[in-house]
């Protein structure tokens, strides 16, 4: 081939890679880019899914942070997809694996995902695992929050049971109960609804009136 | 008054109004109208038989006998109808109705009078500005859409005006703070499960 036929097989197959990558992409700063496509790259070979690191790298962008901090948080965000694939196992559910690595970034084992899964092989862990995420954000401490939902898990509960476990944890600590003693207690069969009595229950806060919900 | 007397009531205004020229093969075309119409009518007395309702007496024995020659006859074809697919050939795959299976409505509320736009941004709309307004439907201020989420957990928050980022406080948020703005979570679950 000639050098001219070979130049022009470079850059066919140049324009082919820069049209394969996703054009989301085009909003991020040239080196982000770059990063960004190369652990895409992985995650897909890997079978994990890749848009959650997108995802972190279009907020970061949408935030307006440092090119580093971008980088530094779609690596990390990576690692823990790739730890979240290993704990759940293979045929896990993307959403699963990114509820998972959201689990594994509020603080739960690998361990407790495994087991997770052991307990539940066949259903869906998405929401379970959410929940376990969502209580550690709400200062329930990782152990307490563990045990609560793979005691749920044991029942085994639905779905709905987990949703309904951390909107009375929430409740609760909205009304003053201390994070670890209100998921303690609703796990061991408080009625949903119910109060927990506590001698110091702070006044309801001043919350607005914004909310996500399902709509019929 | 009947509707299709209105109707008539109006073309005879119009007409007694004004004169109203009509192509000289006017009469020609209604004619050939009428005529197809008339064709049309006096259809073959065969299928006017063959679409006549009419009660048909069957006793129990033979409703049964007939119900089982239509099963019969349907299983027949069904075996018929089954190919052998060579080893290695692609499964076939099911088409979902929708273009994402098992999405549900999401509808999302902000209360804030003074914005002039209020816009969501998050993990289902790449975090793009522009993808998402709010749309205001009080004048109290109250902000509202609705978005169509698959099952997982996402996180998302709102921007007022375009510049102030303000997470959801009717949902939880997240612990980490990766960019310096928390964000709201929400969690949707499998409806199946």
């Amino acid at each position: 081939m000639t050098r001219f036929g070979q130049a022009v097989v470079v850059l066919a197959l140049v324009a082919g890679r820069v049209d394969a990558q996703d054009s989301r992409l085009s909003r991020l700063d040239r080196r982000v880019q770059t990063e960004v496509a190369a652990l895409v790259d992985s995650a897909r070979s890997m079978g994990i899914p890749s848009e959650p690191v997108v995802d972190k790298a279009l907020e970061g962008a949408a935030k307006r942070a440092p090119n580093d901090r971008i980088i530094n948080v779609v690596r990390s965000r990576f690692r823990e997809l790739v730890a979240a694939r290993g704990a759940l196992g293979s045929g896990a559910l993307d959403a699963e694996i990114i509820a998972a690595a959201d689990a594994l970034h509020a603080g739960a084992s690998a361990q407790v995902i495994t087991s997770l899964r052991t307990r539940r092989p066949n259903v869906p862990l998405t929401i379970p695992l959410a929940v376990l995420a969502d209580l550690i954000a709400r200062g329930v401490p990782a152990d307490t929050a563990s045990s609560a939902i793979i005691a749920l898990a044991l029942k085994p509960a639905t779905d709905a049971e987990f949703a309904e476990l951390r909107a009375d944890v929430e409740s609760d600590i909205a009304k003053g109960v201390p994070p670890a003693i209100t998921t303690a207690v609703r796990t061991r069969g408080v009625p949903p609804g119910a109060r927990i009595p506590i001698a110091t229950e702070a006044s309801t806060p001043g919350v607005g009136v914004t909310s996500a919900s399902p709509k019929p | 008054m009947h509707e299709s007397d209105e109707v008539i009531e109006r073309v005879a205004m119009t007409l007694r109004r004004e004169a109203v020229a009509v192509s000289p093969d006017f009469d020609a075309r209604v004619m050939q109208q009428v005529r197809e119409e008339s064709r049309q009518v006096a259809a073959p007395g065969v299928w006017r038989w063959m679409t006549r309702s009419r009660t048909v007496r069957v006793s129990p024995l033979a409703g049964l006998a007939v119900a089982a020659g239509v099963a019969g006859v349907v299983a027949l074809a069904a075996r018929e109808g089954t190919v052998d697919v060579p080893a290695g050939a692609p499964a076939p795959v099911a088409i979902p109705a929708a273009s994402v299976p098992n999405q549900q409505m999401m509808q999302f509320v902000f209360v804030n009078d003074s914005a002039s736009k209020v816009a969501i941004v998050g993990d289902f709309n790449d975090w793009d500005e522009g993808v998402s307004p709010l749309r205001r439907v009080s004048d109290k201020g109250v902000w509202t859409i609705t978005i169509p989420l698959a099952p997982g957990r996402y996180q998302y928050t709102f921007v007022v005006d375009g510049t102030t980022w303000v997470p959801d406080p009717g949902a939880p948020r997240t612990l980490e703070d990766d960019f310096g703005r928390p964000n709201s979570v929400i969690t949707v679950g499998d409806a199946t499960t």
